[in-house]
């Protein structure tokens, strides 16, 4: 598949992007959290898959993950930098209730239906999403790629050990390291302040 | 086993649904919490409009770098006679150097060139190649491609030049190349002959026009008022449903209120009314065709104003009156800065499908009434 893409093999390249959209929408939404941004830097990682698929090297899903996160990566930060750079331009043409119900809006769209009637757990959704985004954004590349393709693509150990060229060792130390950084920043430093989890 | 394969162990027990030992210790016990959390994100689903919006741009992207290619291998320099001359021989290897450094800096002229924005001072480089490598393209068929593809490079340009946040002019002159590529696209593929070939270079466009219209669409939030009547103007030329505002009356009334009423079309659930560019008021009446709206008389402006709407999904409209107009009387029509949705004729093939919309049924009235004056310069003219 990814040779066939790398020829720019347009059903080729459209099946990449099924198969990786959910992983990377999830995590541009983590870091970026306004939908509104998210669609373009989502549509900007995979149009730059198009675009530089002949410089990717790897010929394995991991890798290719690794790849796109990274391209992901440096979209959020631009994408970060032109939002405070227009913010500081633009005049705000609704009000500011508006603003917040479109706000509110924009951030119910993509949750899960059930918390849409529950705004106390639409509530504590947002917060939790908003701290992953800022504890994930914390981590090194490396320690992103891991415990993104890990938990959210479903990638083995031995599947990122080959992406990122290490032993497997070294991946689950980087494991260990991004998780505890995770566990510090989302405050689940001791037992009594873990929060309520999905599974894994 | 040391830690980092411990916690790894109790997580792939978990992976894998199976019974997993209560963590030894805190620190494992948070770092399982902590991907507990993070595999929530799991949760989320991707909004398949939007899913459908990205692939069909994708697949415009991978079609354009397809054709890009062949147009490189056709288009292509041939090596000449001189340049398979031996180079042993010191004058032509000082000539052949100097050509090289020639030709060197004008690669890198074109390429710089190629990456170039409208308002950029190689942009006139980039037209200009374009323009040479359509006029030397003989076959029709090929000619609309490289008209469509060049199109596709429009598109991605002005996206570019909004991302970039660059000046109302450099935007306004992005934007006026995609609607010249458009309009020049669509009379390319409509002079070709009925067959098959024809049919896929116009499914290809209708592709590329629908790639266009969802830019243009996902870059109203990102501009200002004055663009954003730009880019509605050009979505109306797409056969998107876009607002038009084509009367404005406005009476005073009692304690201190004037009540506005806009007739038009294709006003929104939920659409705003502007005045002077600011939302005023509250919206007392919304179909599709009228919107009345109650000003305080604090916010109702003297002399010549603009009313305008904005819809929930971005596009505006807008139309200019004088002072001498606002006690119930209808609009100059030289004045109007209304955003018109032009005729279907303006739009072969493009207006057809792509959300059941009834903007391009319209018989070029509103268009006719409201842009005529102000076809493309509307909105920068305010």
């Amino acid at each position: 598949m990814i040779q066939r893409a790398r020829q720019h093999n347009e059903e080729a390249l459209v099946t990449l992007y099924q198969r990786a959209l959910p992983v990377i929408y999830r995590y541009v939404l983590a870091r970026v959290r306004r939908p509104d941004l998210v669609e373009d830097v989502v549509a900007d990682v995979f149009l730059v898959m198009v675009e530089s698929i002949s410089d990717l090297r790897a010929d394995h899903e991991a890798g290719f993950y690794a790849w796109l996160l990274q391209i992901a990566q440096g979209k959020i930060a631009r994408a970060w930098w032109h939002r405070k750079r227009s913010e500081a331009h633009l005049v705000p043409l609704l009000s500011q209730d508006d603003a917040e119900m479109d706000d509110a809006r924009w951030m119910a769209e993509p949750m899960a239906t059930d918390l849409a009637s529950n705004p106390a757990a639409l509530q504590e959704w947002r917060e939790t999403l908003e701290e992953l985004g800022l504890a994930l954004g914390s981590l090194t590349t490396e320690q992103q790629i891991v415990v993104i393709g890990r938990f959210l693509a479903g990638q083995s150990i031995e599947d990122l050990a080959r992406a990122l060229n290490k032993q497997p060792g070294a991946v689950r130390a980087l494991q260990f390291r991004a998780l505890g950084t995770l566990a510090e920043r989302l405050g689940f430093a001791s037992p009594a302040r873990r929060r309520k989890g999905g599974r894994i | 086993m040391n830690r980092e394969d411990h916690l790894d162990h109790l997580i792939e027990q978990r992976l894998h649904g199976r019974f997993s030992p209560v963590p030894e210790n805190d620190d494992d016990s948070a770092r399982i919490g902590a991907a507990e959390a993070l595999a929530q994100l799991n949760e989320i689903e991707v909004p398949p409009d939007m899913a459908a919006r990205i692939e069909a741009r994708i697949r415009a992207k991978a079609r354009a770098h397809r054709n890009g290619r062949i147009v490189m291998i056709e288009g292509g320099p041939r090596p000449s006679a001189d340049a398979r001359r031996p180079l042993y021989r010191r004058p032509w290897m000082i000539a052949l150097t100097a050509a090289a450094v020639v030709v060197l800096a004008c690669v890198g002229v074109l390429r710089a060139a190629s990456a170039s924005l409208p308002g950029d001072f190689l942009y006139g480089v980039k037209q200009f190649e374009q323009q040479i490598a359509l006029t030397t393209t003989n076959n029709p068929a090929d000619r609309a491609r490289l008209q469509i593809s060049n199109l596709q490079g429009d598109i991605s340009d002005l996206e570019a030049e909004v991302s970039q946040g660059r000046s109302d002019d450099d935007i306004t002159q992005a934007l006026s190349v995609v609607a010249t590529e458009t309009r020049d696209s669509q009379a390319a593929v409509a002079s070709l002959p009925a067959g098959a070939e024809r049919d896929a270079i116009q499914q290809s466009l209708e592709e590329t026009l629908g790639n266009e219209r969802a830019t243009l669409y996902q870059l109203l939030p990102s501009v200002d008022w004055s663009m954003r009547l730009a880019f509605t103007q050009q979505l109306g030329v797409l056969g998107a449903p876009v607002p038009t505002i084509t009367q404005v009356t406005a009476v005073e009334g009692s304690n201190d209120a004037w009540t506005v009423r806009l007739t038009g079309t294709n006003f929104a659930s939920g659409a705003h009314v502007l005045i002077n560019g600011t939302p005023r008021g509250t919206v007392r009446q919304n179909t599709s065709t009228e919107l009345v709206v109650e000003v305080n008389g604090s916010d109702w402006p003297g002399g010549t104003y603009t009313v305008g709407v904005l819809n929930p999904d971005g596009t505006a409209a807008q139309i200019t009156q004088k002072g001498d107009d606002q006690h119930g009387g209808s609009n100059d029509g030289d004045d109007h800065g209304g955003q018109g949705t032009p005729g279907p004729g303006s739009t072969p093939g493009s207006g057809d499908d792509h959300d059941g919309d009834d903007g391009s049924g319209e018989p070029g009235g509103s268009g006719g009434s409201s842009s005529g004056s102000g076809s493309g310069d509307d909105g920068s003219s305010h």
